[in-house]
């Protein structure tokens, strides 16, 4: 069972983002039913996790905290921006720099949907040619 | 006492030193006299607390000072090992019949209060400090540890015994101790300590000091002579043994009772429920040993690593693979960690019932056994003191010192050997060059077959140290060191031994002196080296129980003391990982009791970690619910509930949700259920199999719930029943004449009719106590419905989930009042939710009309909703009687079973005028759905034709506005008020012949008087054609029809949609109402057509002459154009063409004509009228006209 979860969490605790994104390699791999038994499991372990991201951020610097917690062999990588809203990624494979790199790129393109007037911070992200973007970036690094 | 204590002592008390007893069959019926099955229970609350300080003495001879020092008693026959999975079964019953008293609930960090942290952790979940009571308590000799093996034999016989002597050769044989036989790790060389039990009243103080002589000369100086009452304390009254005198005074002094009382209600508790256990296991698998009778409970089955596979190996239970496969399969599936068994929930509760008829809940047992019993009935003050006296004595005088010695002995045989650099290389020595001798030495690792209840499946034979060996013989020191409570010496001797254990591959060894390691780190009084190092070593020994032994209970014990001591030690952080490990798949009660204590304990670190808790709690409730433990399961998924109550982690609320709908529904909350399935129905997030899964489950549950408790469900409305979604502030009211989809920019409509009320009271069209009704009216802004003209309501339904749903009986819930006032009362949804169905009388002559007192309703026979589906559904009312209905909701039925009232309350603007209001969000009363009925009125129904879709820019178009007056009642003073006043213009009824351009061939000049004064163009009257013989005002009598021209003019470019907003009265006056509005929008589009440009410069001949110059583009790209007219309007100005020769048709056509795409030129001669005219008001022009006819 190799896929992430991908999810951007806002600086109230709401999912804002949500997404499944499967490596185009594997995705035939993948029993879509079994996927989906875990959907909640998913919610449960990036919302827990966000007690440990809120440890993590103040020891560092950086924005992309690496991976911070873990759950039997799945692991959360997370990556806060300067408003508080947490990018959090659910995977099973360590490769931290590929997480870095869709991290960052995922930043550039949520700053653009930041720079919408129309865009109320923190509130639900719906537009489809973000979630086209980040499947784009997601390919190319996960 | 108890409550000093600190976890630590606890522990060490847990691992004190056993002593086995043996007691002859006159002294337990001593014992039993004063309501004690054996002497082992009597000595045991002695044991418990030894007074004062015992100092026993380390390998160097230094006193340790031990307060709370301690002893086990434990019967001779019952050193061996419990069933690891009767105890379980027994924590199972424990747990079951511990119910929360109250609970904290947690909801942000906030709520972790002091309240909450001053609440131990032990007192909020006591189903945990029985559990762990349990693990530490039912224990029994084992191979990897000597904590369990006696350190001394108490033998006791009664002073009535005829034959001491022999008797106490019978109990005890000092060559071959029973409970040695098939253990040869077992040492047989423990301390004897004789005991003499008498009871003056059975035998003579003579007898008994000269038994008691006897023994001392033969047995050596271990003898003790214990005096207690075994009788009433009247003597002669009483009988032996009986129990049924009944007398006050006979009842057992409440202190001295109180010393058995509790330990022994609950040894015997949990005794009947462990034999229970064997026999239950007996009878379903006919196998004692393997107990695969509760391998369909799901402790003992799952698909972890470490538990017994279904393939049992055929050497130890062959016979019961039969019986445990078909029922181990059930649970073995569900290995995926909160993972919604798919199997639907009639099936699941036939399994459910069927298991717990296996578990009978302990309710109240421990109580009333305690009342009935006496315990310590004839026990006096002085024997309880004897009996303490004792137990010092023993522990002090014989066993300490015992204990001292064999100590000191070992260090220096054994261990000192093997410590320090030269014993290392001995020993490495030995184990490289010695290896021939090895096999056949005794002092190396021995295979025995293996027995017991706890052995696990595909094992038949254990690896072992002989107690001779130099290694057992380590660990036993180490053991006693640990025992005296000489943490650092017993760590470095673990430590020691560890190694060879190591190299030997002896894991189970190796893995008890891991834990040891690390629990004598813990225990020492000295601040850690490093948490991580005790982690390591916790983690090692729970990994090679669990792996390398498979031994789950051993792994359970070491995590449980590891957590007491992480706790006393106030290392909150480390906790989790601890419990988690070992919440494998094996046993699901254990897994949930960890993850709920490691929850909690997430709560307790320096910043609490609210969501990690949350995640535990319903990982807690998910293992309660696998483990049958219902009521336990709701309540961690009701603690989760709270967390994620704010609906965003929809996916995690709405399995929550679920899963206490299941957990309610088990426990037969039936309503709770509903409720909560209530909940997840309409999440849209979730998969269309999960979907069709909550609605059936849902439909199931509420099927059993209305049955159980007599409602109708198709009469009774569920109220939080959220499908399908209805946005209550997009419901709207119409008349039957409104244009539908006409129901956006309410605000700009409202201001247009806002405006028409004042310019028509300003008019005059609407005047005395019209007046006021009319600014009520427009106030109030309710829908207006004359008597039998039939409302529509306009609902929105949408269906968020991805399956198909039903809807049935779809009727509005209105409220009929006689009063023509507004409704003002607040509405309370939740109150109104639970309207029952509405029933009426089918109306004659029509198929979904019902009629009601006051009005008729359309009903909806059934309506499929698709997946995602948003439809928007219309309920006529006709109305029967003056007054107001309410339009308070919609009664339906979902999918055939479920009725729903949704109660509709509209908000409406939102106020802004007091300094409160724009603090705070408030809103007004909303009166769209609150329907006025009048007498009969006129009303107003329209039609355009001709319109067409598209015009050129400056194109006049004439249309025809039908005027149809459908009410009871004549029709009059109707007014217009249109959104592009530049574009309309309305004329007379007669002028409906009218030519669009006026002229035609006739060229002569033309003279009009227009007021010229300023005036507001977008509201006009309406021409009506004046009726016979009355006054002049025009109506359109009920019934009829007028026609009205209506130009419509290309002004300005682009498209453009109409609004007209019509207001009529009744041609009689009514008390309610003073006129009425109708709303039309009308979309036309126009294109571009010519581009004109024009000049002026003075005539060089004459004055007052001026040359103009026009230049004429088709923007068109296809059509060419002809101009045909060209008109002059100007007080003092006509116009004469100069460069188009006018009696030439060449020319005309040739000038007058533009192409697509093409450019026209033409001069004109601008003269002075001759005649100076004053300018007067109003203004007359002069209308020239130049008419190119080109045929």
């Amino acid at each position: 069972m190799s896929i992430y979860y991908f999810a951007i969490v806002g600086a109230t605790d709401n999912p804002i983002y949500e997404t499944d994104i499967i490596p185009s390699s594997r995705s035939s791999l993948i029993d879509n039913s079994r996927r989906d038994d875990h959907k909640h499991l998913n919610q449960f372990i990036v919302h827990a996790a966000l007690d440990v991201v809120e440890e993590v951020q103040w020891g560092t610097q950086a924005m992309y905290l690496k991976s911070v917690d873990r759950f039997n062999e799945q692991y959360v990588s997370a990556f806060v921006t300067a408003n508080n809203v947490k990018f959090m990624l659910l995977h099973d494979q360590k490769s931290e720099d590929s997480i870095k790199n869709f991290f960052n790129d995922v930043y550039e393109v949520y700053i653009k949907v930041l720079m919408n007037p129309f865009y109320e911070k923190n509130a639900p992200i719906t537009n489809p040619q973000f979630d086209n973007r980040v499947k784009l970036v997601a390919r190319r690094f996960l | 006492m108890e409550g000093v204590l600190t976890p630590r002592d606890e522990l060490a008390r847990s691992l004190s030193p056993l002593v086995a007893v043996a007691a002859s069959q006159d002294a337990e019926e001593l014992c039993q006299s004063n309501h004690i099955p054996s002497f082992a229970d009597f000595m045991k609350p002695f044991g418990d607390h030894i007074e004062g300080r015992v100092s026993p003495r380390d390998w160097q001879g230094i006193p340790i000072a031990i307060d709370n020092f301690n002893v086990r008693f434990r019967p001779l026959e019952k050193l061996g090992e419990p069933n690891h999975l009767a105890v379980m079964s027994v924590v199972d019953d424990y747990v079951r019949s511990r119910h929360p008293q109250h609970y904290h609930e947690i909801k942000s960090q906030a709520d972790v209060n002091d309240t909450y942290l001053d609440t131990s952790l032990d007192k909020s979940m006591p189903w945990y400090v029985d559990f762990r009571r349990m693990m530490l308590s039912l224990r029994g000799m084992t191979e990897h540890e000597t904590f369990d093996h006696p350190v001394a034999i108490m033998i006791v016989i009664s002073s009535t015994n005829p034959d001491p002597m022999g008797t106490i050769n019978q109990l005890y044989n000092p060559n071959i101790p029973s409970f040695t036989v098939d253990r040869p790790y077992v040492d047989p060389n423990i301390l004897r300590y004789y005991v003499l039990l008498h009871d003056p009243h059975r035998a003579s103080e003579t007898q008994a000091q000269e038994t008691y002589q006897k023994m001392r000369k033969t047995l050596g100086l271990h003898c003790h002579l214990l005096r207690i009452n075994s009788k009433a304390r009247p003597p002669e009254t009483a009988h032996l043994l009986d129990d049924d005198v009944p007398s006050a005074e006979l009842d057992a002094e409440p202190a001295i009772r109180a010393l058995w009382q509790q330990q022994l209600a609950e040894s015997y508790t949990i005794e009947s429920r462990m034999q229970s256990y064997a026999v239950g296991a007996t009878r379903t698998s006919g196998n004692p040993t393997t107990a695969s009778g509760i391998s369909n409970h799901s402790s003992s089955s799952g698909g972890g690593g470490h538990t017994r596979s279904s393939s049992v190996s055929s050497t130890t239970s062959s016979h019961s693979t039969s019986v445990a496969t078909p029922l181990s399969t059930t649970t073995t599936s569900t290995t995926a960690p909160l993972a919604l068994g798919n199997t639907s929930l009639e099936s699941e509760q036939k399994q459910q019932e069927e298991l717990q008829q296996k578990h009978e809940p302990i309710v109240d047992e421990t109580e009333s056994a305690a009342i009935t019993t006496q315990y310590g009935r004839y026990m006096t003050e002085e024997d309880v003191t004897a009996c303490r006296g004792m137990t010092r004595e023993f522990v002090i005088q014989s066993m300490i010192p015992f204990m001292e010695r064999n100590i000191q002995h070992w260090n220096e045989q054994v261990a000192s050997a093997r410590r320090g650099l030269t014993g290392r290389l001995f020993g490495a020595s030995r184990r490289l060059f010695g290896s021939t001798t090895r096999t056949q030495s005794t002092h190396s690792l021995q295979t025995i077959p293996a027995t017991g209840p706890n052995v696990p499946a595909g094992v038949n034979q254990v690896t072992i140290y002989p107690y001779s060996a130099p290694e057992a013989q380590m660990r036993k020191l180490a053991d006693y060191a640990f025992m005296i409570r000489d943490f650092k010496f017993a760590h470095t001797i673990y430590d020691t031994v560890r190694r060879d254990y190591a190299t030997d591959k002896a894991y189970k060894y190796h893995a008890g002196t891991q834990e040891m390691i690390g629990i004598c780190l813990l225990m020492m009084n000295q601040p850690l080296r490093s948490k991580t190092d005790v982690d390591r070593n916790f983690e090692l020994a729970v990994q090679q129980y669990l792996g390398r032994c498979r031994s789950p209970f051993q792994a359970t014990r070491t995590t449980i003391m590891y957590y007491e001591l992480l706790k006393a030690h106030r290392m909150w952080k480390e906790v989790p990982t601890a419990l988690v490990r070992m919440t494998g798949e094996d046993s699901d009660l254990r897994s949930a009791l960890f993850l709920e204590q490691a929850a909690h304990c997430f709560l307790r670190t320096p910043k609490p970690m609210v969501r990690k808790y949350a995640f535990h709690v319903v990982m807690a409730a998910h293992r309660y619910g696998k483990a049958l433990q219902r009521e336990h399961a709701l309540r961690c998924y009701q603690l989760a509930s709270l967390i994620f109550e704010d609906h965003t982690w929809s996916i995690a609320q709405s399995h929550i949700q679920f899963a206490l709908g299941r957990q309610s529904f088990h426990l037969g909350q039936l309503e709770e259920a509903v409720s909560y399935f209530a909940n997840v129905l309409a999440d849209s997030k979730q998969t269309p199999q999960q979907q069709a899964a909550h609605v059936r489950e849902f439909m199931f549950i509420y099927r059993q719930y209305t049955n159980m408790s007599g409602i109708d469900p198709l009469e009774e409305s569920l109220p939080n029943l959220g499908l399908p979604v209805i946005n209550d502030q997009q419901v709207s009211v119409s008349l039957s004449n409104a244009q539908i989809n006409n129901t956006d920019n309410q605000e700009e409509w409202a201001s247009m009719e806002r405006e028409l009320l004042e310019q028509n009271i300003a008019k005059g069209f609407i005047f005395g106590s019209k007046k006021t009704l009319a600014l009520q009216q427009q106030h109030d802004n309710r829908v207006v419905c004359a008597i039998g003209e039939p409302t529509v309501v306009h609902i929105e339904v949408s269906n968020p989930l991805q399956i198909a749903i039903q809807l049935n009986n779809i009727i509005l819930g209105c409220e009929y009042r006689e009063s023509m006032k507004p409704f003002k009362e607040k509405r309370d949804a939740e109150a109104e939710a639970y309207d029952t169905m509405v029933h009426g009388t089918l109306t004659e002559g029509s198929d979904d009309m019902y009629s009601f007192d006051q009005y008729e309703l359309q009903q909806l026979n059934e309506i499929t909703l698709d997946p995602k589906e948003k439809r928007l559904i219309n309920l006529a009312i006709i109305p029967r009687k003056e007054g107001s209905i309410l339009v308070k909701g919609v009664h339906y039925t979902l999918n055939g079973l479920v009725h729903r009232f949704h109660p509709i309350i509209k908000k409406g603007k939102r106020l802004n005028d007091t300094p409160e209001h724009k603090r705070s969000v408030v809103y007004g009363l909303d009166h769209t759905l609150d329907i006025l009925v009048t007498s009969p009125m006129p009303l107003l129904d329209l039609q355009f034709h001709n319109v067409p879709e598209t015009i050129l820019s400056g194109e006049v178009v004439q249309t025809v506005l039908e005027i149809n007056n459908k009410g009871n009642k004549g029709l009059t003073s109707l007014r217009l008020k249109s959104s592009h006043p530049s574009f309309i213009c309305i004329g007379n009824p007669e002028e409906m012949d009218k030519q669009i351009y006026a002229g035609g061939n006739d060229t002569k000049q033309e003279q009009f008087t227009l007021d010229n004064k300023l005036y507001d163009p977008s509201v006009v009257s309406v021409p009506l054609p004046k009726k016979e013989g009355g006054n002049d005002i025009g109506v359109v009598n009920s019934g009829q029809t007028t026609l009205v021209p209506l130009w419509i003019r290309g002004d300005r470019i682009g498209k453009h949609s109409f609004k007209f907003l019509f207001s009529y009265q009744s041609e009689e006056d009514d008390a309610a109402i003073a006129h009425r509005t109708m709303r039309y929008t009308l979309n036309v589009q126009v294109l571009p057509s010519l581009k004109i440009n024009a000049f002026t410069r003075p005539s060089a001949a004459t004055i007052n002459e001026y040359i103009l110059g026009i230049e004429i583009e088709n923007l068109q790209t296809v059509a060419g154009f002809q101009l045909t007219q060209l008109n002059a309007a100007s007080p003092t100005w006509s116009i004469v063409p100069l460069s188009i020769q006018m009696e030439s048709k060449q020319d005309i056509e040739a000038k007058t004509s533009v192409p697509p795409r093409q450019t026209t030129f033409a001069y004109y001669k601008i003269s002075k009228l001759l005649e100076e005219k004053e300018l007067t008001k109003p203004i007359e022009l002069n209308i020239t006209k130049l008419v190119f006819v080109s045929h």
